[in-house]
């Protein structure tokens, strides 16, 4: 069954992605402007009254880049500059990408180790189109795409984890490739190529096609709780043997996080994660999980320009670091 | 050239694989290749990107020219993006794409929702809470067999290969 209970401290988030394309057209990298926009009338109108509404902000490119650093859309969607479309729900659970690398990308959000309400979200925006659009699929292949390992359910299922002491005691190269034997992937918080910024990790599922939904679902699930439990076995041994050292490491973060006035985005990183693990461990008592989650966005490049409405920082990586340690001195 | 697995027969595939980070050339002879489920393959790496190297000396026209009906591409096209134009090419090159598709994913057969479900919602709700089903032996032994395939450990495939075909009751001949 999904949803067991883990520390809400490794599992940060769930996310549940259906790629999706209608039968009739090439897919959008071959696709001209005319065929963009029959594409978005077609997805417009079958969205009508739903619930969902169209983005109109996605013109700005920062406002863009912003939400993919909040992984509400993906850093190819924000790069993009040809005609495509965003539509999200009132409660930003769901989002509906058109016109990125396939059709229709479909996302479902949830907190912690939830995948069971994140695929809810994502089936729910499917059905709505479901019935208007008539979706590029095949008996043998299942759901056809752009890319060929998306095909079958072309369903991704990643949970964000954050593994400090699985990565302090050298043991993600080892994680990495018993995944790999098992058709799960595990990447830095931006997805592929991306670096583990923070000690945070996406583990997913690689292939789509020959297993059901449901039991990707489970699979990713059951994975997911075996690192969780690795994880807190490391975190406890990494603080028996290192009490003093990483209770001064913590501490020491914090005071960074809320004194510095200047602040890269490696720093602010690096101070984080330790933060964070100081939380874990009940070493820092007044900041909360929520704070943290919430901060770990707000200190990224794009939201700190658009927070701070400050066009002049976007050149200016000095005046961006102070906007940076303002904005965690707030928080914390 | 001889095959580099077993030296003993003429090799007829022949592709570059990395591993650590190093480039080694691999002959193997078609026996060889169909322990280590390679045979009949358009392409020979379990990752679709791979199957596009330049590297690949095996690279030949197999689409005999045609082209995609919706979006005019050949497999040409396909082969030196290493993505797909239109979900109609999945149709016109079919038999070529097959076996690439099922290296990919250990399988090449679909299982799950299909469009047009009565009640998505209820059903994947339903699917995500129902006790999860017993996986036969073989079941198992096929997903293992894909792990393997996908982590290039030829070997442990072919013997995994042998076990199903055992337990399907094959001649092993």
């Amino acid at each position: 069954m999904l949803n067991g209970k883990i520390a809400p401290d490794v599992a940060c988030s769930s996310r549940v992605r259906l790629a999706r394309n209608l039968s009739d057209y090439p897919f959008p990298p071959a696709l001209d402007d005319a065929g963009r926009q029959a594409i978005l009338g077609t997805v417009g109108t079958a969205l009508d009254g739903s619930g969902f509404s169209r983005d109109s902000n996605i013109g700005d490119s920062l406002y863009l880049h912003a939400l993919s650093e909040q992984n509400i859309v993906s850093r190819e969607f924000a790069d993009d500059r040809a005609l495509h479309a965003l539509y999200t729900d009132a409660g930003k659970t769901t989002s509906i990408m058109v016109c990125e690398e396939d059709h229709l990308r479909i996302q479902g959000f949830a907190h912690g180790l939830d995948l069971d309400t994140a695929a809810k979200h994502a089936f729910g925006a499917e059905q709505l189109l479901d019935g208007h659009i008539r979706f590029a699929f095949d008996r043998e292949l299942g759901y056809l795409t752009h890319c060929p390992t998306n095909l079958g359910t072309a369903m991704r299922a990643s949970v964000m984890l954050f593994l400090p002491a699985l990565t302090m005691t050298n043991r993600m190269g080892e994680l990495k490739s018993q995944l790999e034997k098992i058709g799960v992937t595990i990447r830095g918080l931006y997805g592929e190529g991306s670096s583990a910024d923070a000690f945070m990790y996406q583990v997913s599922n690689s292939r789509a096609l020959g297993i059901a939904e449901s039991d990707l679902l489970r699979k990713i699930d059951a994975v997911v709780k075996q690192i969780a439990a690795d994880e807190c076995s490391a975190r406890d041994a990494l603080f028996r043997a290192n009490r003093d050292l990483l209770t001064d490491k913590i501490m020491r973060s914090l005071g960074i996080l809320r004194y510095a006035t200047m602040l890269s985005g490696k720093e602010f990183c690096d101070c984080y994660a330790y933060v964070r693990l100081g939380v874990s461990l009940g070493l820092v008592e007044d900041v909360t999980l929520e704070t943290l989650d919430k901060l770990l966005y707000a200190a990224m490049p794009a939201n700190i320009l658009l927070r701070g409405s400050n066009t002049a920082a976007a050149k200016n990586p000095v005046l961006r670091d102070k906007l940076r340690a303002r904005i965690v001195r707030g928080s914390l | 050239m001889m095959c580099t697995n077993c030296g003993q027969s003429p090799a007829s595939f022949f592709f570059t694989q990395s591993v650590d980070g190093r480039e080694t050339s691999v002959a193997l002879c078609a026996n060889c290749a169909k322990k280590a489920g390679l045979a009949g393959l358009g392409m020979t790496s379990p990752l679709f990107g791979s199957f596009f190297s330049a590297n690949d000396t095996r690279r030949v026209r197999r689409d005999g020219g045609k082209r995609c009906p919706l979006c005019g591409q050949t497999y040409d096209d396909i082969f030196a993006m290493g993505k797909v134009g239109c979900p109609k090419c999945y149709d016109t090159f079919r038999e070529e794409l097959r076996d690439t598709i099922r290296s990919i994913h250990g399988t090449a057969k679909h299982i799950g929702r299909t469009p047009g479900a009565a009640d998505a919602a209820a059903a994947a709700e339903a699917a995500m809470t129902a006790p999860a089903p017993e996986k036969s032996e073989e079941e198992m032994l096929r997903d293992e067999l894909a792990a393997a395939v996908e982590a290039e450990n030829y070997e442990h495939a072919a013997e995994l290969r042998d076990r199903i075909k055992a337990l399907k009751g094959e001649d092993h001949a």
